[in-house]
């Protein structure tokens, strides 16, 4: 494992990436339908061209603070073994290409909410890049 | 016959082939674990007999050849010369799976195939040569298709129909028989071709055609987008006035649903195709193992898409072969642990929530979690440190495991390089899941989940607030929409649950709205659009907004973890491009406890279903309270239904209260009055009461109660008050030690009629012997003490036929009198007393029939019958009297 692509993204003015070969695609909000009785970090489902996808917003899944900013615009679209999990964040970023020096195991410090999630964090000359585990959102959710 | 006669034809005569093969297998496999039945040697005979027939009316005189030869080698066997044991009836499944190689492939080339070559080559000598030796040469095989009674391998090789009828009238050298493992098979065998068979395969081809799967699957999710376009269209259509598109609109409206009904019926095969070829894997393992092993099979005629079947059969071939060979004991290992020697695998399979359920259930050793432990341990799955945390379900879980195998031994019938992982993962490939549960000792049970993907299901979309649902229509039994205003009563509450009266039933209400959001506010609604839906166990009203429309949708399944509300079985995709969610009927039943509203409703099926099945050994009783101290119970056999009234529909004419009932009056007896309590009627919380409905006369009578409790079966008799008290018949004490008192409903409504009651007193029935046929056990309890009291003996039967055959063996002064009850199982009252007249020696015996069937007809038909009395059950002042009467006549 030499180097690995993240698509990039941003929740709450934080970001994240996902392991690009998960990403299926990126689409804009779309029409959702609500499931009822479902946890609110559960948006609804979508329809991708026949496919049904379930929207998962990070910001909920997270707990992270409800803010007044514009949120919850982008579908971020993953694939992992047979479902089709979109997650609802704030803006897309680039797809970056980073190399493992960079990378480091999740800090203790990082809140467990989220830490779940990840799998670690990229140094990036001017930011953090934490990356997040499409299979251990799945997992969670099917606790 | 034409050519398209022809195709069809052998269509069907290929079709009936494999049925016969079938049923021949599953016959036959049958033998391994009973005795057959001469009907089932006499229908494998009738099979075989047909397959010749029909394989060499179409030219296919190989099949017919060796079903001949099957045939042929029974005959002694169904003659009962001969017993079909194992050995023979290996040959037997020897030679069909040679006709089954034919079949699946007619052109075979004989010639360079060595093994079919071997096989024809051994089997068919050998089952004549087998059946000879059996009958010591008694038996001769039928000489009009056969040369002889040995075939020669010549002969067989070189018969082709041409000279079928030539060689027929060939005796042949029975030496070729044992000679032939030392001749080069080249030379022996020269199976001509077989023009005939030729010609009707190039009909066959242009009949039917082999598709990829892959295309089918194709083909179907295209019509599975074209529904949605089609649905799309049809709802545009709607906002245009345009006539010719809208003559176009449903035209493809039907040739959508035409097509889309063609392309599922190619496709839906019933999964007893797969599940028949696993009597033969299981007979065949049993017998490879040495062990004794049982296949049972239910639900072979549930319909699964074909490319489910096909992706399920290996994965379920492999879980069958590890029952076998892992989870099934040995007969003396069994014999040991107590179980019965022959081990049990279960296959079933039935729909549910729109899902296919495969289970494969054995009795065998169950999972070993040690066992799994350790080799998980040596595979290096887990580490040892987690291997201390699993709890007992993760444990099982590891057998799915890439890499994981638990046979020390890869032995030929189970390990053969795939293991469970690889049936995981093949079961998943087709969006199914599998489920494990094991208890050692007891047996394992894997459940294979297969969704219906690709089914399109017809569907009603309901409206709720702004989101759209859809019931599949399977589950919908009829809409109902209810004005309040018009009609106000009709919604009513119990126990703060709606629930609606229709025909005379409570239907418990679940709001949709409510139940989706339960914490909002309930909405007051004017109107109720019910969406009246069946589950396993009862029917309820699903209140919704609005009943939109049907909709043909595709089922989509849902992540695992949106199931967990269990309200929800899938979603799809509408005309419009949306989702909508699917709900599971089942689900919202439960979540919404409709259930327990239902309670009473369960009681209510629960007497339907009592009343059905009488039971033997046991009285049983329906208990309830009053507004009086004590428990109060009625027999059974003498409830007809259980109601609730509001007490607002009760009505008052002169000193009676009655309601409206099916189109009659129903008189409510108040139990609480009678009894001599309270003397009005005091309906419950919800102003409603509870009314045991009971038939006599022909009449229905409402006994009013304060609360229907539960059915209490005894088999402890009714003790006598020590002071005759009105109504009451006796005690009887139930499981908690509670006393019961039992009431004499029908004694009460006599006594409310004003009919009296018989209080002279009567002799003693000294030397009296008494013939009595009652098939249910309180009634009969009840009349054998009544006559017993009065000093008769009294020999009772459980039915007619029993009490028949009694007194057949009796002379005509064993007994003084016969009491027999109408309606009992075997032989019915009018037939036994037809029997009985019938007979010269008891033309005149006193016949009485007790019966409940009390009306003028009955008793007409009963009196035709040859009874000299008709009398009502439980009167027991007229029965005695009755008795006294005909004695006394004699």
């Amino acid at each position: 494992m030499s180097s690995n692509q993240f698509s990039t993204f941003w929740v709450d003015e934080r970001l994240y990436g996902v392991n690009i070969q998960m990403v299926q695609e990126i689409t804009k909000s779309m029409n959702v339908t609500d499931v009822p009785l479902a946890p609110n970090f559960i948006k609804g489902l979508i329809n991708l061209r026949g496919q049904i996808a379930t929207a998962v917003g990070l910001k909920e899944l997270f707990e992270l603070p409800a803010s007044d900013a514009e949120s919850g615009k982008i579908n971020v679209v993953c694939k992992s073994e047979s479902y089709l999990i979109s997650l609802v964040v704030d803006e897309v970023g680039d797809v970056l290409e980073l190399e493992d020096h960079q990378f480091e195991m999740t800090p203790e410090t990082v809140s467990p909410k989220v830490a779940r999630f990840m799998t670690g964090v990229y140094k990036l000359p001017n930011n953090l890049l934490s990356v997040i585990d499409i299979k251990k959102v799945i997992d969670f959710l099917n606790v | 016959m034409n050519k398209v006669d022809m195709e069809g034809a052998l269509g069907e005569f290929f079709s009936e082939c494999e049925e016969i093969l079938q049923r021949v297998t599953s016959v036959l496999t049958k033998l391994e674990s009973h005795e057959l039945t001469s009907d089932a040697i006499d229908s494998l005979y009738r099979d075989v007999h047909t397959l010749k027939g029909t394989s060499q009316l179409f030219g296919f005189q190989r099949i017919g050849l060796i079903a001949h030869a099957i045939e042929a080698s029974l005959e002694p066997v169904r003659q009962n010369k001969v017993k079909l044991d194992r050995q023979f009836v290996d040959l037997i499944f020897k030679s069909l799976d040679l006709i089954d190689q034919i079949l699946k492939n007619p052109k075979l080339d004989l010639e360079n195939d060595p093994f079919l070559q071997n096989e024809l080559m051994h089997i068919l000598p050998k089952m004549i040569e087998t059946s000879n030796k059996r009958f010591g040469g008694e038996f001769q095989l039928d000489h009009s298709l056969i040369p002889s009674e040995k075939v020669s391998l010549d002969t067989l090789a070189s018969i082709s129909h041409d000279e079928l009828v030539e060689q027929q009238t060939q005796s042949v050298n029975s030496n070729t028989v044992n000679q032939q493992g030392d001749r080069p098979q080249a030379n022996i065998l020269k199976l001509k071709s077989e023009k005939n068979i030729s010609g009707e395969e190039q009909q066959l081809e242009s009949s039917t055609i082999r598709i990829q799967v892959s295309l089918l699957d194709k083909l179907m999710n295209l019509v599975g987008e074209m529904v949605l376009a089609r649905n799309q269209v049809l709802q545009f259509a709607r906002t245009s006035d345009n006539n010719e598109f809208l003559n176009l609109t449903q035209r493809l409206d039907l040739v959508t649903s035409e097509l889309q009904d063609n392309v599922m019926k190619t496709r839906m095969q019933p999964i007893g195709s797969v599940f028949s070829k696993f009597q033969r894997v299981v007979r065949d393992l049993g017998k490879e193992l040495g062990k004794s092993i049982e296949l049972v099979i239910e639900g072979s005629e549930t319909e699964l898409d074909k490319s489910l079947l096909e992706a399920i059969k290996d994965p379920l071939t492999h879980i069958v072969r590890n029952s076998c060979d892992h989870g099934i004991e040995t007969s003396e290992e069994r014999k040991k642990s107590g179980k019965h020697p022959t081990g049990i695998i279960l296959l079933k399979a039935f729909h549910e929530g729109g899902h296919v359920i495969i289970e494969v259930r054995d009795n065998g050793r169950g999972l070993d979690p040690k066992k799994i432990i350790s080799k998980a341990l040596e595979k290096r799955i887990i580490s040892s440190e987690k291997a201390n945390e699993l709890s007992e379900s993760e444990i099982q879980q590891l057998i799915f495991a890439p890499g994981f195998s638990t046979v020390e031994h890869v032995s030929s019938v189970s390990g053969r390089g795939v293991g469970m992982d690889v049936v995981k993962t093949n079961v998943e490939r087709v969006g199914g899941l599998i489920d494990l549960s094991s208890q050692p000792g007891l047996g394992t049970k894997i459940k294979l989940i297969i969704p219906l993907t690709l089914a399109i299901v017809p569907a009603m979309v309901v409206r709720n607030q702004k989101d759209f649902f859809a019931i599949p229509q399977v589950k919908l039994q009829e809409l109902i929409r209810v004005d309040i205003e018009e009609n106000s009563k009709s919604i009513e509450k119990l126990q703060g649950q709606f629930v609606f009266r229709l025909r005379g039933d409570l239907l418990p209400l679940v709001d949709l709205h409510d139940l989706l959001a339960p914490d909002s506010n309930k909405i007051k609604r004017n109107i109720f659009n019910i969406v009246i839906l069946k589950t396993e166990s009862q029917s309820y009203g699903l209140v919704v907004d609005e009943i939109c429309d049907t909709a043909d949708i595709v089922v989509k399944p849902l992540p695992q973890f949106l199931k967990k509300n269990e309200i929800l079985s899938g979603a799809t995709i509408m005309g419009d491009g949306s989702v909508a969610l699917i709900l599971d009927t089942q689900g919202v039943a439960q979540k919404s406890g409709a259930h327990h509203v239902g309670a009473s409703k369960d009681l209510k099926s629960m007497i339907d279903t009592k009343k059905k099945t009488i039971l033997l050994d046991k009285s049983e009783f329906l208990f309830f309270n009053l507004h009086r101290p004590g428990l109060f119970a009625l027999p059974l056999v003498l409830v007809h239904r259980l109601e609730e009234f509001s007490s607002n529909q009760i009505e008052v004419s002169g000193q009676e209260q009655m309601v409206k009932y099916r189109g009659t009056l129903l008189p409510l007896i108040n139990l609480d009055r009678y009894l001599g309590g309270q003397s009005e009627i005091v309906p419950n919380g919800d102003n409603k009461i509870s009314v045991i409905v009971v038939s006599k006369h022909n009449r229905y009578f409402g006994l009013v109660v304060n609360e229907i409790l539960d059915i209490l079966s005894s088999d402890e008799e009714i003790k006598p008050l020590l002071k005759e008290a009105r109504g009451v018949l006796g005690n009887l004490i139930n499981s908690d030690k509670k006393v019961l008192t039992i009431l004499d409903a029908l004694g009460i409504i006599d006594d409310i009629l004003g009919i009296p009651k018989n209080k002279q007193p009567l002799k003693k029935l000294a030397k009296t012997k008494i013939l009595f046929a009652e098939d249910t056990v309180f009634f009969a309890r009840m009349v054998k003490k009544v006559l017993e009291d009065a000093g008769a003996e009294v020999d009772h039967f459980e039915n007619g036929q029993l009490a028949l055959d009694r007194l057949k063996k009796s002379d005509a002064s064993t007994y003084s009198l016969i009491l027999s009850d109408i309606e009992m199982p075997v032989l019915n009252g009018y037939d036994f007393a037809k029997q009985v007249r019938g007979d010269a020696k008891f033309q005149k015996l006193p016949l009485i029939a007790l019966t409940t069937r009390f009306n003028k007809i009955d008793q007409k038909k009963g009196l035709e019958s040859g009874f000299n009395k008709y009398l009502e059950k439980l009167k027991s002042d007229e029965l005695l009297e009755a008795v006294h009467e005909l004695i006394g006549v004699r």
